[in-house]
């Protein structure tokens, strides 16, 4: 049995339609990241498993327990889910301690019990020595470490973060994403985790649903949406990817008989026989003695990136705009070079259908 | 579960029955009461004409005299609060002078002095007995000249005033400050630059404000009853008091159609406000920067102000306080008489400090039942709001708009007959409910306000943890409007204490209030009592606001009316 299971759920707000058709089943102590461009409903999606928005279409389901339905609501106050606000939402009249308390306190446990418990949860997050503070006495990252350790304090299921970390700077990021793996690993609750930063989400997921427009475009593990990207958003939006026009002309076997520009490599992918997309990471492209290669390119320019002089390039008579791969050494720009395409995935263009297929990348079902 | 006409999509049934309280309460205390008005108004005649009451009652000599006074006294008074109104906005706002906080507060003055006591002053300031004007040789010969239309437009014209200086002062911060170095630069001379731009943009504000004033001055009652009553100038506040008076409930029919005819001019006037400022409005194309004022005052400008502003504010309250100390009725102020005999006299007096007793309680507890409602209010208007919410909004701000005297009326023709076996009208429990009618909007608008910038995550967030509404309620959102609730307590507390208008026709014996206690004494000839009891009101009232002033440095932001400039 899934642990959490929303079937096919729709969200408009008066005309507008802001989650459609939404499908997706998770198991027990996963950490998903929703991850999308802004607007795509990522906020809404996860205000209605909270409770905090009501689907105007679809059930929501948790631990076998249907949460919200066309005849049935429970309120969010009810659900037992712990929840970090993007603005953290700390309350302003009472101190850190207050903070962490106030729900225990809210289910009746003793004093001598919420007490254990508040500085247990404070020293997992590191917060012990400010539990006297205000919020607004507090840096952002300490503030954000109180909501986190608010929504611990009552050992909930699963734990909701909007954006958590939009508002701390990149190396506070980087530090509070190793928490929350540790605390993940830790706590066993089920994070899901909304953000539009896929460096993030690969970082930190054990799954990702990247979401467009309102519809989720594909759920997998992060090494799926990398590997075997269903739609050309997908594949563009996880780690720089590349898309390149090409033709299926037949399949054979797990392989597809692509033809760009005018040579035909046999590369794995989803597509069936006609127009397709070659989808590529940096990884993918070395460069190739004269005469070689696949693609011949112009030089646009370079940045020096993690030890590698990242390229970016024009190819010419593939109708894609730029290229970018990873070069050890400095190229003048304007210089003409022949690209080798090493690997690869090919998915179906637009109206041509995927071939369905072996790989559990297919269905939006993941199992653990 | 309830429909979700009670609150938003996701609010659960506590939210639901709270909406379905408050309508039921707005709907007791305000709706109800005042419907009264209308179907009594609209009652057929003593011989059963359809309308005959309104027929009868609208074609009354009398009617129409009170009627013509009421235009009369009260456009007369509107022309004194613009004149003056614009004058001093004019002055404090365009040029630059000395001790400008204090002449803003002396200017505004007029305002939270209450009705009765401004025109006991008045009275005392123009006495053959003045103890002002009567050293310097000035004081008038034989009948007070206070006691009559213009009199009453006088007094009328300089408590309003406030309301037309407070519109133009916001207009004048919002007055580009290109716009006026551009015509300096064009070499305009600085009254044509006044004419010619400056008066233009504050046209509509001083419109907005004569109306608010001319609202006011048709809805007063403590000036009319005090200074009108012994001139024999009757208009429609007073004539429906003393209908009421003479007569008892039985003129209720009659006064009902008065009640609606004041009514009708009150929000006509209200109307035409608001349908000016949307049309007039002018959109402004400056930089964003104020016009500030750079130029300094000439003297002369500084001398006349000053002492216009003694004059309104200053003056009639020295008038007032030298008459309290004075030993008896009739006697002339002089250093040698100066006598505390009126203050023993009113303190040892049981019924005076019932009076202060009785207002007091009243308005503190009108005040925490107003502040009962206004909050959860808030929370559901800015959390969970729906059509019903937006209903009661409309509703509550009816006893607000209407006269005073209406709301008073509304009440007695709601509670006159017992409802269950219980016969509310004259106790003190019918005042209470008067009051809380008609003082809710003082508390429930800054309250409201202050909740639109409440961060819905907070509640969202005491939500995920399984904190119910109650608890929502008291500790998460009470301690983020706590500044503007007390704020808007204490607001409802001194206009309470003072208000005159609902208790004159809903007290009874036991129940006086300080306003009342103030109109019988001055009623019954003892004018220095009377300004004894208008004095230590007043203290009371600085009292107040001094203890505020001490509560509000444990408040965050700025709790208290008067600190918002
Ligand atoms: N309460 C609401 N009423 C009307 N429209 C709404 C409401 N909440 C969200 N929307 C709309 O729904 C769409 C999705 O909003 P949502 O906040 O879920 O996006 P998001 O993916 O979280 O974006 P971001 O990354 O910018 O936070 C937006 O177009 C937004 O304008
Ligand atoms: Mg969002």
């Amino acid at each position: 049995m899934p642990h959490l299971s929303l079937r096919n759920i729709s969200k408009s707000f008066g005309e507008q339609d802001v989650l459609t058709g939404i499908g997706l089943e998770l198991p027990a102590g996963a950490f998903l990241a929703l991850l999308g461009p802004s607007g795509c409903g990522k906020t809404t999606l996860l205000r209605l498993i909270a409770g905090l928005e009501r689907p105007s279409q679809g059930s929501l389901w948790l631990d076998g327990r249907e949460l919200a339905g066309p005849s049935t609501f429970v309120l969010p106050e009810a659900r037992g889910l712990g929840m970090v606000f993007q603005s953290y939402a700390l309350w302003p009249s009472m101190t850190v301690q207050g903070n962490v308390e106030f729900g225990l306190k809210v289910q009746g446990m003793s004093r001598s019990e919420r007490k254990a418990r508040v500085a247990e949860v404070l020293a997992t997050v590191g917060l012990d020595a400010l539990a006297d503070r205000r919020p607004h006495e507090l840096s952002g990252g300490q503030r954000q470490r109180v909501a986190l350790a608010r929504s611990l304090a009552l050992r909930p299921r699963m734990i909701l973060l909007d954006e958590p970390l939009a508002n701390l700077d990149a190396h506070l990021r980087q530090s509070m994403l190793a928490e929350f793996r540790r605390l993940h690993a830790a706590t066993g609750a089920t994070f899901v985790f909304v953000t539009h930063d896929q460096d993030e989400a690969m970082a930190v997921a054990s799954h990702i649903a990247v979401m467009s427009q309102g519809r989720i475009e594909q759920v997998g593990t992060p090494e799926t949406l990398y590997r075997r990207p269903k739609t050309a958003m997908v594949a563009r939006f996880i780690s720089h990817g590349m898309t390149l026009p090409v033709e299926v002309t037949a399949r054979d076997g797990d392989l597809c008989r692509t033809l760009l520009n005018g040579q035909v490599l046999g590369l794995p992918g989803s597509a069936a026989e006609g127009p397709a997309w070659l989808c590529l990471h940096r990884e993918d492209l070395t460069i190739a003695p004269a005469g070689q290669g696949h693609i011949r390119a112009e030089v646009l320019g370079q940045n020096f990136r993690n030890g590698r002089y990242l390229t970016h390039v024009t190819p010419q008579g593939i109708g894609a705009d730029v290229l970018s791969l990873a070069l050890d050494h400095p190229v003048a720009q304007g210089t003409a070079l022949h690209i080798r395409i090493a690997s690869g995935w090919v998915i179906a263009r637009d109206g041509g259908t995927p071939v369905a297929s072996q790989g559990a990348y297919l269905t939006e079902r993941v199992d653990a | 579960m309830l429909p979700r006409m009670f609150g938003g999509s996701d609010a659960g049934n506590g939210e639901r029955w709270l909406v379905i309280a408050l309508f039921l309460y707005v709907l007791l205390v305000s709706v109800w009461p005042l419907g009264q008005v209308f179907l009594t108004a609209f009652q057929p005649g003593d011989d059963g004409r359809p309308l005959g009451l309104m027929a009868d009652t609208l074609t009354a000599r009398a009617t129409g005299r009170a009627l013509k006074n009421t235009l009369v006294v009260s456009l007369g008074s509107v022309a004194i609060s613009v004149g003056l109104g614009v004058a001093l906005a004019l002055t404090v706002g365009l040029l630059r002078m000395r001790a400008r906080a204090a002449l803003t507060f002396l200017i505004l003055m007029p305002l939270i002095i209450p009705s009765q006591t401004m025109a006991l002053s008045w009275i005392e300031l123009f006495g053959s007995n003045s103890p002002v004007l009567r050293p310097l040789g000035l004081a008038p010969q034989g009948a007070n000249p206070i006691y009559s239309s213009g009199g009453i437009a006088l007094v009328m014209g300089i408590e309003h005033m406030p309301l037309v200086f407070i519109a133009i002062r916001a207009a004048l911060s919002g007055l580009p400050a290109d716009l006026v170095e551009a015509a300096r630069i064009a070499a305009i001379p600085y009254p044509r630059i006044l004419r010619s731009i400056i008066l233009p943009i504050l046209a509509p504000s001083i419109l907005a404000g004569g109306l608010l004033a001319f609202t006011a001055a048709v809805g007063n009652f403590g000036v009319p009853a005090l200074l009108g009553i012994p001139a024999r100038v009757p208009v429609l506040t007073t004539l429906i008091y003393q209908r009421l008076n003479g007569f008892g409930p039985e003129a209720a029919g009659q006064v009902a159609v008065l009640a609606i005819l004041l009514t009708l001019i009150a929000v006509a006037a209200l109307l035409l406000r608001s349908l000016l400022t949307r049309q007039l409005r002018m959109p402004m194309s400056g930089s964003g920067r104020a016009f500030v004022a750079e130029h300094a005052a000439p003297g002369w400008a500084q001398v006349t102000i000053w002492a216009v502003v003694l004059m309104i504010a200053v003056l009639p309250l020295a008038a007032l306080t030298m008459t309290s100390f004075l030993p008896a009725v009739g006697v002339a102020f002089s250093a040698t008489n100066v006598s505390l005999a009126q203050y023993q006299a009113v303190l040892g007096n049981d019924a005076v400090l019932r009076a202060f007793a009785n207002s007091l309680w009243l308005s503190g507890l009108c005040a925490a039942i107003c502040v009962l409602v206004a909050v959860p209010y808030a929370y559901l208007a800015a959390h969970r709001p729906g059509p019903l919410l937006a209903a009661i909004d409309l509703m509550v701000e009816a006893p607000w708009v209407v006269p005073g005297t209406v709301v008073a009326l509304a009440m007695i023709l709601a509670f006159l007959q017992p409802i269950m076996g219980v016969s509310i009208y004259g106790t003190a429990a019918i005042i209470v409910l008067a009051y809380l009618a008609r003082f809710l909007p003082l508390v429930l608008r800054p309250v409201t306000a202050a909740a639109q910038l409440h961060d819905p995550a907070q509640d969202e967030a005491a939500r995920i943890i399984g904190a119910g509404l109650l608890r929502r309620l008291g500790q998460i959102f009470a301690p983020a409007v706590i500044a503007s609730t007390v704020g808007g307590a204490i607001l409802i507390m001194m206009t309470a204490m003072n208000e005159l208008t609902l208790s004159a026709l809903l007290w009874s014996t036991g129940n006086e209030t300080i306003g009342v206690m103030v109109f019988s004494l001055q009623y019954e000839g003892n004018s220095t009592a009377a300004a004894a009891v208008s004095v230590l009101s007043t203290l009371l009232l600085f009292a107040i606001c001094g203890l505020a002033q001490l509560l509000s440095r444990h408040l965050p932001g700025n709790a208290l009316p008067w600190q918002n400039g």
